[in-house]
């Protein structure tokens, strides 16, 4: 116990050093730029900066580059809210409600809410990190590609509860995701999938350019067929943070997705996304009122933001641990290690383990930053959506437009967004939600993969998948909640008769 | 009065700034290279190639005199980055980094809008990569023969993790593997560090990766090497013997290195060439390299062209045995 307060103190004396103070500060404070705005993420980022950590010390390039991350999922929800284009893919199921509460005036609550959903988040997320770290990383180890499938197979049972139209569309939505996910290199033969000869597919569709265009350009252009002159944001600012039945209605929502975000995050390949997405289906799932659900609920604001900050701090602990990054930014931050001299690995704590410990402490002062850099910005925001829509629209276009093709300095890229918005567009006008679709888009992949090398690994046998105690608990849980989905609506349907 | 003379005022000011206009030339034809910034397309955004080469380009720049931007054009395994420089003006003001694999094994596995053989300058090889094929330091299997018996007595049981198909060192276990007249299944992940933990997780029962993923956890005591895919052992498993003392005649190779399109002019591709090398032997590089646990390997542009194009007949043979060819 001993050493370990020694190691906290260790950390904060290195976290409040004016340096990595200031390090600290410029990490949020672009993070939460590029979390706004829309396309450009913190992988892109960090790539860009990374030649400038070249000549400051380790330990300070890895707090600034750390701040880039996590500030960006806070900013990312902001645009989400105002104007339904998902900042980060990871604030893609922010849009559901938390759009819908801007357009009824209740923007500054949203914003507010996901502020401090994030930062209550953060925080626990990185106390788990600090007690759990080493325990944490043995679980993951645990998942292998049959257990990820099970995983994946229970999302996509989640998926379902996304829906708050009619059922079949979202599994019509679901399939199209699927089939869209397809496109691509085959993972096993490496042979081309659906790309008709254009080089640019070999890669799939890029998830930004979707659901920035089938959220974004989709919804300018919906409002745009009705008068530009349009107010779409009528109703009166109902002031600017959330009031106390809000955070009545939020807190259980933050708990529960910071938990779940942070175990999904610590899962290479799991990440912000995905919480954020099993957050705001388990809210759905356990809401009193879920029919409320994509009108403008203050838990699916809550619960999601929460799930995807938490993640983040998840996501660390591979890093740190074993050496091995869970996701594309992860990679990056490993690559700045690497060029400071440093071996991550598992060596890395008992070596060196001021940079564990001065991050981790460093992204506390980085959550508290945050959120007072977020607050005040809430009014600022709010008042933009004042602006005369034929004034925004343009300039949501244009942003949008840059955004994409600042992913990969690609102008396919833009392209294939605006053929989504078209795609977004049409979707609206009959009625289909593309949430399922984002949702089986991302997890198809997962799911494809994951199975094939099961059973590359198993040499075809498929008994690999219940004979294995995570795989075998993750197909129960999602089979119990089928089957309770399916007689809960027919229970319903039931006593409804009765009446 | 005054107001002819500020109108002639302001006649002769824009008469002056536009006077220079009629000298700018496009820069290229007067004055010697380089005379503008020079584009380094990467098509990987992060790991070892996007950094070692932002580490030269630091470095080389300053000599140059001019800056060298990387740009990052990821997709499609380098061949959209390479595209986009093969396709370009070969001026040497479009430039890419690479690695052998989009040499010899991309274009034998699918049709590529480029010709490898025509297209391409060569302008220098930096570093190779070093590949061991590794298991958990519990595993039976204590030598390379151990898994050999064990592959030749349950064909297709022994597994490995890989990142990626057709990458170089799934090539190579797969020619391991055509000549013993055994069979084993690779994995292939997403990445090196998926491979590593479906290793080190107990899924697979082997991982075939470079020392930036494997060289950590053997540090650590979680991994053993039991062959090194290279031409030589390893400095820091020095007890590890390497593929070519077993009496194979082949080894995983893989380069990195810098390309332009074809038709840029000897001098120019001296003058890069000249400056790249120079670069290598910067403390700067030969720290990070240091820190990758990579060779730092230097080939002329003329050497490793001669080196791929003497494999790329063969290479394309083995693809084909291996079944990776699309089509």
């Amino acid at each position: 116990m001993a050493g370990f307060l020694d190691n906290i103190l260790l950390g904060f004396h290195i976290s409040f050093s004016a340096i990595n103070l200031l390090y600290c500060f410029t990490g949020v404070f672009i993070g939460t730029l590029i979390g706004v705005l829309p396309g450009i993420g913190p992988a892109g980022t960090i790539s860009l900066l990374l030649p400038i950590t070249f000549g400051i010390n380790p330990v300070s390039a890895i707090i600034m580059l750390a701040g880039i991350y996590y500030g960006s999922q806070y900013g990312g929800s902001t645009t989400s809210i105002l104007v339904n284009i998902p900042g980060e893919s990871s604030s893609v199921v922010t849009c559901l409600d938390g759009y819908q509460m801007a357009r009824q005036g209740r923007a500054g609550a949203a914003l507010g809410i996901a502020a401090f959903g994030s930062f209550i988040a953060g925080t626990i997320g990185i106390l788990i990190l600090m007690f759990l770290a080493e325990p944490l990383s043995t679980v993951a180890l645990k998942f292998g590609p049959p257990e990820y499938f099970s995983l994946m197979i229970l999302a996509i049972t989640i998926l379902t509860y996304l829906a708050h139209g009619s059922m079949i569309k979202a599994i019509i939505m679901a399939a199209f995701g699927i089939s869209l996910s397809q496109i691509g290199l085959d993972i096993v033969t490496g042979q081309t999938r659906f790309t008709f000869g254009i080089m640019d597919l070999e890669d799939g569709v890029g998830l930004i350019p979707l659901v920035m265009g089938l959220f974004g350009i989709g919804e300018v252009l919906v409002n745009l067929e009705e008068s530009v002159d349009l107010e779409i944001f009528k109703e009166k600012i109902k002031g600017l943070l959330p009031n106390l039945k809000d955070w009545m209605d939020s807190i259980g929502a933050i708990i529960r997705g910071t938990f779940l975000g942070f175990f999904l995050g610590v899962l290479p390949g799991g990440g912000a996304i995905i919480s954020s997405f099993v957050s705001y289906a388990m809210e759905k799932r356990i809401s009193k009122h879920p029919e409320k659900f994509g009108k403008g609920v203050i838990e699916g604001v809550a619960g999601p933001e929460a799930a995807n900050n938490s993640a983040i701090a998840g996501a660390f602990i591979p890093l740190f641990t074993l050496g091995i990054p869970s996701n594309a930014v992860m990679a990056l931050l490993l690559g700045a290690l690497m060029i400071h001299g440093l071996q991550p690995g598992p060596l890395l704590l008992k070596q060196r383990p001021e940079i564990f410990w001065g991050t981790v402490m460093s992204m506390y002062i980085g959550n508290v930053m945050l959120l007072i850099l977020n607050l005040p910005l809430i009014g600022l925001w709010v008042k933009i959506l004042k602006v005369p829509y034929r004034i925004l629209f343009p300039l949501i276009l244009f942003f949008c437009i840059v955004g994409s093709y600042s992913i990969n300095n690609s102008t396919f890229d833009v392209f294939m967004m605006l053929i989504f918005g078209i795609v977004g567009y049409l979707f609206r006008k009959f009625n289909y939600e593309p949430a399922p679709l984002v949702l089986a888009f991302i997890l198809g992949p997962m799911l494809e993969n994951a199975l094939r090398q099961s059973l590359l690994i198993s040499g075809g046998d498929f008994s690999i998948f219940i004979s294995r105690p995570i795989s075998v608990t993750s197909l129960t849980i999602a089979f119990i909640l089928l089957l309770t989905a399916i007689f809960w609506k027919k229970h319903r349907w039931v006593l409804a008769r009765m009446k | 009065m005054y107001r002819i003379m500020k109108v002639l005022l302001r006649l002769s000011l824009m008469v002056n700034f536009l006077i220079p206009c009629f000298f700018v030339t496009n820069g290229s034809s007067q004055e010697p290279y380089p005379n503008r910034p020079i584009s380094m397309v990467c098509w990987s955004t992060a790991g070892m190639m996007d950094t070692v080469t932002r580490v030269i380009c630091k470095v080389a720049e300053k000599e140059l005199g001019q800056p060298i931007i990387v740009e990052n054009k990821p997709g499609a395994g380098g061949a959209i980055g390479k595209n986009y420089v093969l396709k370009s003006k070969p001026d040497g003001y479009t430039l890419g980094v690479t690695t052998t694999g989009t040499y010899l094994v991309i274009p034998h596995m699918r049709k590529l809008p480029f010709d490898v053989l025509t297209d391409v300058t060569d302008i220098i090889a930096v570093c190779k990569y070093n590949f061991g094929l590794t298991v958990k330091i519990d595993a039976p299997w204590n030598s390379f023969e151990d898994v050999i018996a064990y592959a030749k007595k349950n064909p297709g049981k022994f597994t490995y993790a890989c990142a990626g198909v057709g990458v170089t060192q799934h090539i190579c276990m797969e020619r391991i593997a055509m000549k013993e007249g055994i069979k084993w299944t690779q994995v292939p992940f997403k990445s090196g560090g998926e491979s590593v933990m479906a290793c080190l997780g107990g899924h697979t029962d082997a991982v075939a990766q470079g020392s930036i993923d494997v060289l950590p956890h053997i540090k650590a005591g979680k991994l053993k090497m039991l062959l090194a895919l290279d031409d030589k052992r390893w400095p820091d498993v020095p007890n590890v013997p390497h593929i070519l003392e077993k009496g194979y005649d082949f080894y995983a190779l893989s380069y990195i290195s810098f390309y332009g399109p074809a038709g840029i002019s000897e001098p120019i591709r001296q003058k890069l060439e000249d400056v790249f090398r120079k670069a290598m032997k910067n403390p700067s590089f030969i720290d990070v390299m240091k820190q990758f646990q990579v060779e730092a390997a230097y080939l002329s542009g003329k050497d490793y062209s001669n080196f791929w194009r003497s494999r790329y007949e063969e290479m394309g043979k083995v693809i084909k045995a291996l079944g990776l060819k699309e089509g």
